[in-house]
């Protein structure tokens, strides 16, 4: 019996995916399935609309500058906590972790009054800035998985022979660390590329990513493209599982965003 | 070849093992195994990793059935038989107290499975306890106690259903050499008093000699021999044996003569000859696997001249002195601490009792007794 | 591993400073470092973060750059008075609970599965079930959407046979469950399979040999020890969907008003700013404790397991 709850479960979270996936190559009209015919029009369709092609650069190049940050600040903030312990950094840790408890959409409004306040406008580094918040609780935590990995001995041996802490640093923590940083930047990378509770408020006409527009879409009325819309935005997710599979194992990433 | 079972007495077996055979991920884990174990007896299954004794303690249990074979309990067939329904108790390596249970709780599990009125559970868990000096634990969860404590714990709980048979696997494993002797000789008093039959699984020879009146060898799923310590160290019935008790020095020499009236053989180990004990007849000229223990070796000044072997160095044990003498071939000799002393360098005699060095044809299994950390390499 | 660390790394920088280390000015430099590594993070969420939410807050009492009077309950009252809000906040937790149902059905047996030992399909379980903790839930709504919205199949077949309206599941709650279900499931399937990795093979045995029936073995070990994981996972999802916004407002149609998009709406539509920001407060006073609850649940689990101590 519950051999067949797992096979259940496991058709039940790939179900929407596939149908999706299916559903683009559909040359029906409907917002139906199964589909009758296969064609490739609706992804010409949609790549050509400017709409969705300068949402799509839009989230290219929030994710990539938002990874990348959160990765590096996150990283800095990393080797504070696991090296310096006290009950001060334990307490920034949790602090700095705090935001995956949080509700995004908490989050989202705050940083909106925020930006109303000094009256800035939506822009890549505003949009940046409010997805670092919830990055970078999650880069954190890979990152200090990493390092928690590290054998202590060979910086002391290192040391010993005669290399400063930056040395140290730069030769022989950062190259063992490069699984978990590579590992950061995918998870920095998907989580920015796919959100929606926090960018919906941060976004404005001309400014938007594609799950907002997606999001927006939905509430009007879609049309057949939109499957195609969803796998390429799909399209990223699959990547960053596949890469971090490689990189680390999907099931460790999995194990650290547990809350 | 596959060592001679029998029970102390004579009278029926309690357990009884009949061509068991087990085979896991392609791997025969166990090959044909008869054991028999008398009513009351403490017998031990020694091994190395991978012999099968784990394996046997799951068939035993009912965790694995066997591919062929019988296994009987008091002439009740117990194949196919449910874990829950055997009546066997075991204690396993790490414990495996209900970390959600207090000592009381873990004890008395057992007996509320067979439901037990309350009192009766109360007055057999606390005179249990008492037993393994344990009153006073009641209360207490497993994290809090130490690993002698949870062992005890483990046994009485065991121990408390009165089960027909007790299976012990690695008890003293998790501990550190000085509380596994004291425990040893709990464990052993316990189940004396107790009176129930027992089977001991091991991967180290002290131990089951120590605790247990037989010991069964096993070794790549085979039982060797099964038999008192005194006789698997003084007649070790195949070459693993002679090799896995005790570390005896291993030599390798040739035949030169074998009488088969008194089962002696004299053998040439690169020119050095001796009389040894050889139980199989062969022909001149055989290779022979020798394995005399250090303790049997004795040591003489060479006449004048020089004697074959030259010592080499020594050691000091605390329970005697070991000494590397080097020669036709390299042996480990062990001599009280007080004995007399020798020069580095020194040329010495050897001697042993013929009786006292085993020596088996040098075939296959032989040589696999090599794995066995018997050979010494210290040139 | 601190005691190990720190002292590691004074011996590291006292062998590489070359020179004799006085301690004051050591702590001195180390503290600035710390400082140095923690300032861009700290700046970034004591601005943003600490500050949106400081305004928020500020604005649930009606204080803040734009207020007119001074602190007031008045948005707080309006929230636990109005009619309308209470059947939002009913809503959400409805939902809320049948996901945490559906989420423990399907994912105890997941959990089971994934942490047994002879697990054939094991890797390939765990990624499925796994995959939507990173695979876009937008991207997956249209799935959805297509599969029982209007013109589907399925919506067909439920017409055929309730003879409702042609949206089939979808626009309704039941919609707004399976997609949460669909989301949360992994958070449950974690937790459940986190705590059971404690559990060993050999206490099953155990408890068998002493006579358990497998079904004893179930209710009075396995579940016990289970309990904290799924005590943690309950938490999660119950707190991840009371605070759900997207998949709500995508799939529930006239059960889409969910707290989380009460708030939304309250803010962005209606510039009502004023309940929204009490109920955004609400909101995450509740989920947060809840949240910290699960945590404290599962610190409880491992030190169920903790190390035993050797004399």
């Amino acid at each position: 019996m519950s051999r067949v709850i797992v096979l259940f479960s496991v058709i039940f979270a790939l179900l929407p995916g596939m149908i999706v996936f299916l559903a683009s190559f559909s040359a029906g009209n409907s917002l139906a399935f199964p589909p009758r015919e296969f064609t490739l029009h609706w992804y010409g369709v949609i790549l050509g609309d400017p709409e969705f092609s300068s949402a799509l650069l839009m989230s290219v190049m929030l994710a990539g500058v938002t990874s990348v940050v959160a990765t590096a600040i996150a990283l800095l903030a990393a080797l504070a906590i696991s090296r310096y312990r006290t009950p001060t950094t334990v307490l920034i840790e949790a602090f700095l972790l705090s935001p995956m408890v949080v509700p995004h959409v908490v989050i989202g409004i705050g940083i909106l009054q925020i930006y109303i306040i000094y009256g800035l406008r939506a822009d890549l580094m505003t949009l940046t800035t409010g997805h670092l918040i919830v990055t970078i609780p999650f880069a954190l935590r890979l990152l200090l998985a990493s390092i928690a990995g590290l054998d202590r001995r060979v910086e002391m041996a290192a040391a010993s022979l005669g290399a400063p802490p930056f040395t140290v640093f730069r030769s022989v923590v950062l190259p063992q660390m490069k699984m978990g940083i590579a590992g950061a930047l995918v998870a920095a990378f998907i989580l920015s590329f796919d959100d929606v509770s926090l960018t919906i408020f941060l976004v404005q006409p001309g400014y938007t990513t594609i799950p907002i527009l997606l999001f927006n879409q939905a509430e009007n009325n879609p049309g057949p493209a939109i499957h195609a819309a969803s796998v390429i935005l799909l399209l990223a997710s699959w990547i960053a599982i596949f890469l971090i599979d490689r990189l680390m194992g999907f099931e460790r990433l999995a194990f650290a965003s547990r809350k | 070849m596959y060592g001679v079972t029998e029970t102390a007495d004579g009278s029926p077996p309690h357990l009884e093992l009949r061509g068991v055979s087990k085979t896991l991920g392609g791997r025969t884990v166990l090959d044909h195994v008869d054991l028999e174990v008398a009513k009351g007896d403490l017998l031990g299954l020694l091994g190395p990793s991978g012999s099968g004794k784990t394996t046997m303690l799951n068939i035993i249990g009912g965790f694995l059935s066997p591919d062929s074979g019988t296994v009987r309990i008091a002439g009740q067939d117990i194949v196919g038989l449910q874990p829950h329904r055997r009546d066997i108790g075991i204690t396993f390596q790490g414990y495996a107290l209900f970390p959600h249970l207090t000592v009381f709780d873990n004890v008395a599990f057992g007996l509320k499975q067979r439901g037990a009125p309350k009192p009766d559970i109360k007055s057999r868990v606390a005179e249990m306890l008492a037993l393994l000096g344990l009153s006073g634990y009641e209360t207490r969860l497993p994290r809090a106690l130490s690993g002698g404590e949870q062992q005890r714990v483990a046994l009485a709980r065991a121990l408390v259903v009165r089960p027909r048979l007790m299976l012990l696997d690695e008890p003293l494993a998790n501990l550190d050499a000085a509380l596994r002797h004291r425990v040893r000789f709990e464990i052993r008093e316990v189940l004396r008093r107790t009176q129930v039959t027992s089977i001991f699984v091991t991967h180290d020879q002290d131990e089951a000699f120590a605790l247990c009146d037989r010991v069964a060898v096993l070794n790549q799923g085979r039982i060797q021999q099964i038999g008192t310590p005194a006789d698997l160290i003084l007649e070790p019935a195949s070459a693993f044996v002679a090799g896995f008790i005790g570390s005896p020095n291993m030599l390798t020499g040739r035949t030169t003569s074998y009488d088969e009236d008194s089962q002696r053989a004299t053998v040439d180990i690169n020119g050095f000859t001796h009389a040894v004990n050889c139980r199989t007849r062969v022909a001149p000229g055989t290779p022979l696997t020798i394995f005399v223990r250090p303790e049997e070796v004795t040591i003489s000044p060479a006449t004048s001249g020089g004697g074959p072997f030259q010592v080499k160095d020594w050691v000091y044990l605390g329970s005697g002195r070991e000494m590397w003498v080097d020669g036709p071939a390299p042996l480990r000799v062990r001599l009280p601490n007080d004995a007399q002393g020798y020069q580095r360098g020194e040329r010495v005699t050897l001697s042993w009792r013929p009786e006292r060095a085993h020596a088996f044809p040098a075939d296959a299994e032989s040589r696999a007794t090599a794995d066995h950390d018997t050979a010494q390499v210290w040139r | 591993m601190s005691g190990a660390a720190a002292s590691g790394n004074e011996a590291a920088r006292a062998t590489s400073a070359g020179a004799r280390p006085s301690g004051h000015r050591v702590r001195m430099t180390r503290w600035l470092i710390v400082f140095g590594l923690l300032a861009p993070a700290l700046l970034l969420y004591a601005t943003v973060y600490l500050g949106g939410m400081a305004i928020i807050g500020l604005a649930s009492f009606g204080l803040g750059p734009d207020a007119e009077s001074g602190a007031t309950l008045v948005n707080y009252r309006e929230v636990f008075a109005s009619a309308h809000i209470q059947a939002v906040v009913l809503r959400t937790l409805r939902v809320s609970a049948i996901t945490v149902i559906a989420c423990l059905v399907l994912g105890f047996p997941v959990a089971r599965y994934i942490t047994s030992p002879d697990a054939r399909w094991r890797s390939f379980v765990v990624m499925a079930v796994l995959s939507p903790l990173m695979v876009s839930a937008i991207g997956r709504v249209f799935g959805w959407i297509a599969l029982f919205g209007p013109g589907s199949w399925v919506a067909a077949q439920t017409m055929h046979f309730f003879g409702t309206r042609a949206t089939g599941l979808l626009y309704t709650e039941a919609g707004v469950v399976i997609g949460l279900t669909n989301i949360l499931l992994p958070f449950m399937v974690l937790s459940i399979a986190a705590s059971r990795a404690n559990l060993d093979e050999s206490l099953l045995k155990a408890a068998a040999s002493l006579g358990a029936t497998p079904s004893a073995v179930f209710w009075q070990v396995e579940l016990p020890l289970n309990l904290p994981g799924i005590l943690g996972g309950v938490l999660i999802v119950f707190s991840l969907s009371i605070t759900n916004f997207a998949t709500a407002a995508l799939l529930g149609g006239s059960g889409r008003d969910v707290v989380a998009y009460e708030i939304y709406s309250n803010i962005l539509t209606y510039h009502q700013p004023g309940t929204g920001t009490a109920l955004a407060i609400l909101l995450l006073v509740c989920s947060v404790a809840i949240m910290m609850l699960a945590i404290w649940v599962g610190r409880r689990a491992d030190a169920m397991q903790a190390p035993r101590v050797e004399t």
